[in-house]
């Protein structure tokens, strides 16, 4: 539902920037709906969001991928964003997922200079992100989903992992799952729709207003990932400033809809076998090479309006949005 | 007998002896009366500090719901806690109490840019309102404790602020008869370090400010929200201007730590002095901005006089230190667009809560 006021431009809302009664609304990624590429550890299509399996709004998000099917709970849940959701089930194994931010195939040390191929270095000033919906991919294609959990094994606040650079504790994403043999984890680059239109002030952490991912307006929804960071150029051997480092950003904010799942569907493949009482710890990694690829990536942003005043980062946030699905932003690490 | 009252015709002012007796003794009684009720009696409570009073769109409940399990917010404490905060026995000299640099007309704010301690010393940084801050996650500029409590006796024990040692300091009031019986009420015991730092953080607790026109407004009640201050929040909550990014809507704090080029290089390391990380060089904590028009001067180290200076560093996108955070950009805001935003921020005054007496020695 749109705000007072607004425009509609191929059936899709303006991002507002009222104060109050305001909503912004992104239209659907293009390429999005493509199923993903079965070898690609990045961006693909995944399992719909937002209650219509894979037909409707959802589908213009992930669209299914290889048949994959949703199951009906996940669907139920994704409609609705409850502080302590039921878990989906009693049991499991927690499977870890420690999370890595790579650049140039080395690991970034958050808050510290990290020197760039080209010269100069890149400091992370900032790294938040929000994971949900979180699925293992079995071999023949059906998806179990499963819930993101603590390492208590009980379901994370509104069954979504906060990644923060700042915080050690959230650097791993745990998951409870069935013992079996898997081919993938999927799960959303960001909220829900019945997340991502919840009001700050209202909520707790991760969603509360705290989380600095909130947009400008009481009601205008969350960043799904944000990216800071301070980049010094570096100097030749005889003490000139190095070409500037064009292709790096210094800021990214990617952000949803407040009428449509647009949460990026992201697969990472590879083999995860989960045995009965047993604990499996598999890393992945952010590769930002690949985030900054897809920032700059020429896609149609014909339908997309910067909010007025609004800079670059945002510009970005949605080019990178529209083209995860051809990115291997998300990957398993050795 | 003489008359009781003067003779009818009589000019004189004079009053019968008998009327004089009737109207002395009716001042007298006046008097007894008028002493009655303004003379403190041990029945009679100060005015509770204690309330339920919660600033708008802060949604994790009242003070008193949100104080630790350990220190639960009751009146006696926060009413001892009072009382410990304008103490300058606190100190090592007697001269300075936790009032003396955090003075109720500024928010409980320091407006000198650099606070000073006993004996003329002086630190580095501008003492912080002390406004709302029951729902804080991380205290000081620099963000180094994590609760009230351990918050309270830091300033007692810096050499340049208080500079006793807090034992002593729990000593000093352990042996302060008229303290005896406050904190048996209160911490049911004699005074000790714990529970003075307790009694502190109790008060503290209770400085909620939440009665401004912003929060009237967010209530709903648009009556002192006008028409510049509606244009001076659209201006904060945009991309624009881009307040909201360190500043969201309703809490006015993300609790989180920027640096958004208050200088260029050589000055205070601020949350690097905590976490030891490079990029945090320069970085302070996001204070939030109710009443920010009184508790000027503003930044870490007091160096913007008013906020006009305020709007106008932000305008320029800082002063240019290279680890300033990237969302501080120069910005391009009208004369105009610069008063709305002004306004917007004077909106967040809340005038009963600077001059609350409850919150006065």
């Amino acid at each position: 539902m749109c705000n007072k006021r607004p425009t509609v431009l191929r059936g899709v809302c303006l991002f507002s920037m009222l104060a109050t009664a305001s909503i912004g609304c992104m239209p659907a990624p293009e390429g999005g709906s493509a199923a993903g590429d079965a070898g690609a550890s990045g961006g693909a299509g995944g399992p719909g969001t937002g209650g219509a399996g894979t037909g409707g709004i959802a589908g213009s998000v992930g669209g299914g991928l290889g048949g994959a099917a949703i199951d009906a709970g996940v669907s139920s849940a994704a409609s609705a964003c409850v502080e302590s959701p039921p878990p989906l089930r009693p049991t499991g194994v927690i499977v870890e997922f420690p999370i890595e931010i790579a650049l140039g195939g080395k690991t970034l040390v958050f808050g510290e200079p990290n020197a760039l191929a080209a010269g100069g270095t890149l400091t992370p000033q900032d790294m938040r992100f929000y994971l949900s919906q979180a699925a293992l991919l079995r071999g023949d294609g059906t998806s179990v989903p499963v819930d993101i959990v603590t390492q208590a094994g009980t379901p994370e606040p509104y069954g979504i992992h906060f990644f923060n650079g700042d915080d050690v504790a959230s650097h791993t994403m745990r998951v409870l799952a069935p013992a079996g043999n898997y081919t993938a984890v999927t799960f959303l680059w960001g909220l829900t729709l019945a997340c991502n239109q919840g009001d700050a002030s209202q909520l707790h952490a991760p969603l509360s207003d705290t989380s600095q991912m909130t947009w400008p307006h009481l009601f205008g929804g969350y960043l799904f990932f944000k990216y800071g960071a301070s980049i010094m150029q570096g100097l030749s051997d005889a003490g000139a400033p190095s070409a500037p480092q064009a292709a790096i950003p210094s800021l990214i904010h990617m952000g949803g809809s407040l009428t449509m799942n647009v949460a990026p569907a992201i697969q990472v493949n590879g083999m995860l076998t989960v045995l009965a009482g047993g604990s499996v710890v598999k890393i992945i990694r952010v590769v930002l090479d690949e985030v900054f690829k897809g920032a700059a990536m020429n896609v149609d942003l014909m339908d997309f309006v910067v909010p007025p005043g609004g800079g670059d980062e945002i510009t970005l946030g949605e080019r990178l949005r529209r083209s995860t699905s051809g990115l291997k932003i998300f990957v398993f690490g050795s | 007998m003489p008359p009781l009252w003067p003779s009818r015709g009589s000019l004189s002012l004079t009053l019968s002896p008998w009327l004089s007796v009737v109207f002395a003794l009716a001042l007298f009684a006046l008097a007894c009366d008028q002493a009655a009720s303004t003379r403190p009696t041990a029945a009679t409570p100060p005015p509770a500090l204690v309330t339920d009073l919660t600033p708008a769109h802060f949604a994790a409940g009242t003070a008193a719901d949100v104080a630790p399990v350990d220190n639960a917010l009751t009146e006696a404490r926060a009413q001892l806690g009072k009382r410990l905060f304008f103490d300058k026995n606190l100190s090592r000299t007697g001269e300075v109490s936790c009032g003396t640099c955090h003075a109720p007309d500024h928010a409980f704010s320091d407006p000198s840019p650099i606070s000073t301690g006993v004996e003329e010393r002086t630190g580095t940084r501008n003492a912080p309102a002390l406004v709302n801050l029951a729902w804080g996650d991380s205290f000081f500029w620099d963000g180094r404790v994590r609760t009230l409590e351990e918050q309270a006796g830091k300033p007692i024990e810096n050499p340049v602020e208080m500079d006793l040692p807090v034992t002593e300091a729990a000593a000093r009031v352990a042996a302060d008869p008229t303290y005896a019986k406050s904190f048996d009420d209160a911490y049911f015991g004699p005074a000790t370090e714990e529970s003075l730092r307790k009694a502190l953080a109790s008060f503290v607790r209770t400085l909620v400010s939440g009665d401004s026109p912003y929060d009237r407004h967010l209530r709903g009640d648009e009556e002192e929200f006008g028409d510049a201050e509606r244009r001076g929040e659209d201006l904060f909550l945009s991309e624009k201007a881009a307040c909201f990014h360190c500043h969201p809507a309703g809490r006015l704090t993300d609790e989180g730590f920027f640096n958004n080029g208050t200088y260029v290089d050589g000055g205070d390391p601020g949350r690097q002095t905590v976490t030891g990380r490079t990029g945090d060089l320069g970085k302070f904590k996001v204070p939030g901005l109710r009443n920010v028009a009184a508790s000027a001067p503003y930044m870490h180290d007091g160096s913007l006089a008013t906020l006009e200076e305020v709007v106008d560093q932000y305008a320029r996108g800082g002063r240019g230190s290279p680890w300033t955070d990237p969302q501080i950009r120069p910005l391009t805001l009208s004369d105009d667009e610069k008063l709305d935003l002004l306004a917007f921020l004077r909106s967040l005054t809340d005038p009963v809560f600077l001059v609350d007496p409850r919150f006065r020695p």
